[in-house]
């Protein structure tokens, strides 16, 4: 019988392809090479599998920075940590240590050898809350596949009841020596809480200046006076998930954003576009989210991407396929935006540190530490300027100079006596106009008067001003058991508030939830025929949102929302070249079928919606349960 | 230590015990706060053999899967003293969680290879709403910072006079969110009635009179006025 060499032939191709595929080929070098390749530093790590703390070797492969770790079990794991060697060693150089917390949740026995599995705040965490976060139910009206943060039918039901949440921002307020300030109220779906509305007024009366509502935005959009009422009680922004303009792209609320912003507008509230970047999936889509919200900068103040945390075990070759780093979402959108927003303008969290310690060494109050990892955000300003130009701050600013500057005042000042202070800001703040091009600056802008009133006044009002005029482009990677590093963990300042009292980091708290989140939620949730039983009216399926797409694509506010949208970065003015996958040139193409994960057309006609499609199909069937149960995943 | 992969199923077998009378609030101040353990059991095996536990990351890696077991709420190995402690929810308990003995403790860590003496173990009851979640929402302050550029002396000097002004900017913030909500609902005087329930806006100018509307309107000043001119002063 002849053999079949088929199979080895195509994966002999595959390899090939593999090893000559630019983003695919640092995961397919042998460990030979690999280990030839030099080291930036080390951390310590887990291994996926198992979970036993190793050694993890970050190291230089060609333009990516890429982690390594070993464990004598499960062998090697290779991950991509950071798609761009010299943005990686530029971004590095303003990583900070903060303060941490001077009331730790507890005093580590085993000095904090055993992170991360000693969560719950310790005295060893190097950054006090910069955002927190509070989990107010575990209902959604959505139910997509590849998200854990709900309840499942018959699962038990994770809804504190208002005293015990004011019990937990009472918490977050005590916490020294800086109380946590942002707070951003999550779920689930946080709108499906009853007491939604008291809830946000007793966040704002506990003492938080910033107020979010992680939602999809769907219940404000269909029942707009929720969003008078969340804007009355204190709400500040609404951090709304967008995975992209187009349907395809962004099932999980596509029709319902014009609603949304209809709302906010009206309510005079603002929102901040929360896409999750995936390679493959919607990576496609970044300039046109960002055209998108400078088409609606009248509510939309910031897009923050977060590039996808693989989360859960996945198969090695969809997990190659579909990681994207903070650097590769930055090189795509310059790509995506013919330029107008490249590389070199954007700067990590920690920068912004310098800013914040000048301020506190002039006047001696704590202020709030930016002293996360290099790793985890960065971010940039844009601004739509009235000739339609869009400008990046660093055209205008230079914002390394400038920190620099104000980072050698902060370390003058050191011991000095308040005189002696006072007069290394004046001399600092006289050098500080060599770091404006006060000719390239936005005409509405000046950006040297608007840091005076800060700096000098501490008048942030100021800030917020120059916020209405311009659009904040952040980016937020939370880790993965793969990319895991515990010197990030150590740092992160976006933080959970648990029942129990414990305060945990993001990226502890969602890497492990079998101990963490699930562990703790379970121990204080109702179980379902409990709650059954004090919610007579309720019902499981009642929950759901049911989507009528005929409705809501026939509606004027769809129509214009996505129909007469400005492509500002194929203007003449910001390069005038066309965009590929432009939303507004996409929009109008009618799909007739969807296109899956592998390139196969298909439709979903008879097969009720379930063909796992991977995450490239579009869902908007008339009535169709809405939050993606085909499979598709919100992608 | 065991290198097999490890199930969280090691020692779940026990029955989830309900207890109908289990009251699952707390009660502080007259607010309620759902509690769902009150007196459970804190076990510490001493003298546990370092080459048991190998090293520092399988202990770590120990206490992770001790703390997949749901009777399990915390666990903590303690590689260079040669110590776990877990605090576990007893059979005895009264409470409506999943539940486990010592006996069922010591089968799981023997599972994973440890084998703790007998007369170095020390199980005791542990009062988890004193000794854990209410130390949880007061932590003690272990520490002091000051603010970049200050000595700890200068921030002796500085720190009351920080706190009073954290305090009075406390207050001045809550007035502000309070005159913010009361503006906002005159500028939205046709949601602020569901905002609201039975609001009404503010009574402003009385109507003027008859006689005073056909006299027209007095000049700026006029004793009529005085309020206006005082108005936010």
């Amino acid at each position: 019988m002849a053999k079949d060499n088929s199979h080895d032939s195509n994966a002999v191709q595959m390899m090939v392809e593999e090893q000559s595929n630019k983003v695919l080929a640092p995961y397919h070098r042998t460990m030979e090479e690999i280990e030839k390749l030099p080291i930036i530093e080390t951390t310590k790590t887990v291994c996926p599998e198992c979970k036993l703390i190793v050694d993890g070797m970050i190291y230089k492969d060609a333009d990516n920075v890429m982690i390594r770790k070993y464990c004598p079990e499960h062998q090697w794991t290779i991950e991509k940590y950071w798609e761009d060697y010299d943005m990686y060693m530029k971004m590095r150089r303003y990583n900070y240590f903060g303060r941490g917390f001077d009331n730790p949740n507890y005093i580590t026995e085993t000095k904090g050898a055993n992170c991360p599995f000693d969560c719950g705040m310790c005295e060893r965490h190097k950054s006090h809350t910069g955002l927190a976060n509070v989990v107010v139910t575990n209902r959604c009206h959505l139910s997509c596949w590849y998200c854990f943060f709900y309840a499942k039918e018959g699962e038990p039901i994770y809804e504190p009841s208002l005293d015990e949440l004011k019990h937990i921002f009472h918490n977050l307020r005590s916490q020294k020596p800086i109380p946590a300030n942002a707070l951003q109220i999550t779920g689930g779906e946080p709108t499906m809480h009853p007491r939604i509305v008291e809830i946000i007024q007793a966040a704002k009366e506990s003492g938080f200046d910033q107020i979010q509502l992680n939602t999809t935005g769907i219940n404000i959009g269909l029942n707009p006076e929720l969003a008078y009422k969340v804007r009355h009680a204190g709400t500040s922004t609404l951090y709304m998930s967008f995975d992209g303009v187009s349907k395809r792209a962004n099932p999980k609320n596509h029709w319902e954003v014009p609603l949304t912003l209809d709302a906010l507008r009206k309510s005079g509230m603002s929102a901040v576009l929360v896409p999750t970047v995936i390679r493959t999936i919607n990576d496609h889509e970044l300039g046109a989210m960002i055209n998108f919200a400078l088409n609606n900068t009248d509510v939309i103040r910031a897009v923050n991407f977060q590039p996808v945390s693989l989360v859960g075990r996945m198969p090695t070759r969809l997990r190659e396929k579909q990681r994207i780093t903070i650097p590769g979402a930055i090189k795509l959108i310059e790509e995506q935006t013919n330029g107008v927003v490249a590389k070199e303008d954007w700067f990590s969290v920690p920068y912004v540190g310098g800013i914040n310690k000048f301020i506190e060494a002039l006047s001696g109050e704590y202020k709030y530490d930016l002293s996360i990892h290099f790793a985890c955000g960065a971010g940039t300003y844009i601004f739509l300027d009235s000739d339609n130009r869009v400008i990046p701050i660093t055209r205008f600013v230079d914002v390394n100079g400038l920190v620099e500057h104000l980072q050698r005042a902060v370390n003058e000042m050191d011991g000095k006596s308040k005189l002696a202070r006072k007069a290394i800001a004046v001399k600092t703040l006289a050098g500080f106009k060599k770091f404006v091009d006060a000719e390239n600056q936005p005409k509405s802008v000046n950006f040297t008067k608007m840091m005076m009133s800060v700096l000098l006044k501490r008048d942030f009002a100021s800030m917020g001003k120059f916020q209405m005029k311009t659009l904040f482009l952040g980016m937020m990677h939370f880790q993965d058991e793969y990319t895991y590093d515990i010197h990030r963990v150590e740092k992160c300042d976006i933080h959970y508030a648990m029942p129990d009292g414990e305060v945990l980091p993001f990226c502890t708290f969602n890497v492990f939830p079998e101990v963490y989140r699930d562990k703790v939620q379970k121990q204080y949730s109702i179980p379902a025929s409990e709650w059954q039983g004090t919610h007579a009216a309720w019902d499981y399926g009642k929950d759901k949102y049911i989507r009528n797409v005929k409705e809501l694509e026939s509606s004027a506010v769809y129509k214009k929302t996505y129909g007469t949208l400005v492509d500002y970065f194929g203007m003449p003015v910001n390069g005038g070249k066309g965009v590929k996958n432009f939303a507004n040139e996409t929009f109008a193409q009618v799909q007739p079928a969807h296109v899956s994960a592998a390139g196969e057309q298909h439709s979903h006609e008879g097969d009720g919606g379930s063909c796992g499609c991977g995450g490239s199909c579009s869902c908007g069937k008339d009535g169709e349960s809405a939050g993606d149960s085909c499979g598709c995943g919100g992608q | 230590m065991d290198h097999g992969n490890f199930t969280a199923s090691v020692g779940q077998e026990q029955e989830k015990q309900a207890d109908a009378d289990f009251d699952q609030y707390v009660e502080e101040d007259g607010k309620k706060y759902r509690l769902p353990y009150r007196i459970i059991r804190k076990a510490v095996f001493s003298n546990v053999s370092r080459k048991e536990l190998i090293d520092i990351p399988h202990a770590a890696r120990l206490q992770y899967r001790l703390m997949l077991l749901d009777p399990i709420l915390k666990a903590r190995v303690d590689f260079a003293r040669g110590r776990i402690i877990v605090l576990y929810n007893p059979k005895t308990a009264k409470n409506n969680k999943e539940k486990m003995n010592l006996d069922d403790l010591l089968e799981v860590l023997s599972a994973q290879g440890i084998h703790p003496e007998k007369s170095s173990i020390e199980d005791t009851d542990y009062d988890y709403y004193h000794d854990f979640y209410s130390y949880a929402y007061q932590p003690s302050r272990i520490r002091e910072h000051p603010p970049y550029a200050y000595t700890d002396e200068e921030w002796k000097g500085m720190k009351q006079e920080w706190e009073a002004n954290m305090k009075e900017g406390e207050r001045k913030k809550l007035e502000k969110f309070h005159a913010y909500q009361n503006q906002y609902l005159i500028e939205h005087p046709d949601m602020a009635g569901k905002i609201v329930e039975g609001w009404k806006p503010p009574q402003g100018p009385q109507n003027k009179s008859l006689i005073k509307k056909l006299l027209g309107t007095k000049k700026k000043g006029s004793k009529d006025d005085k309020g206006f001119w005082f108005h936010g002063v």
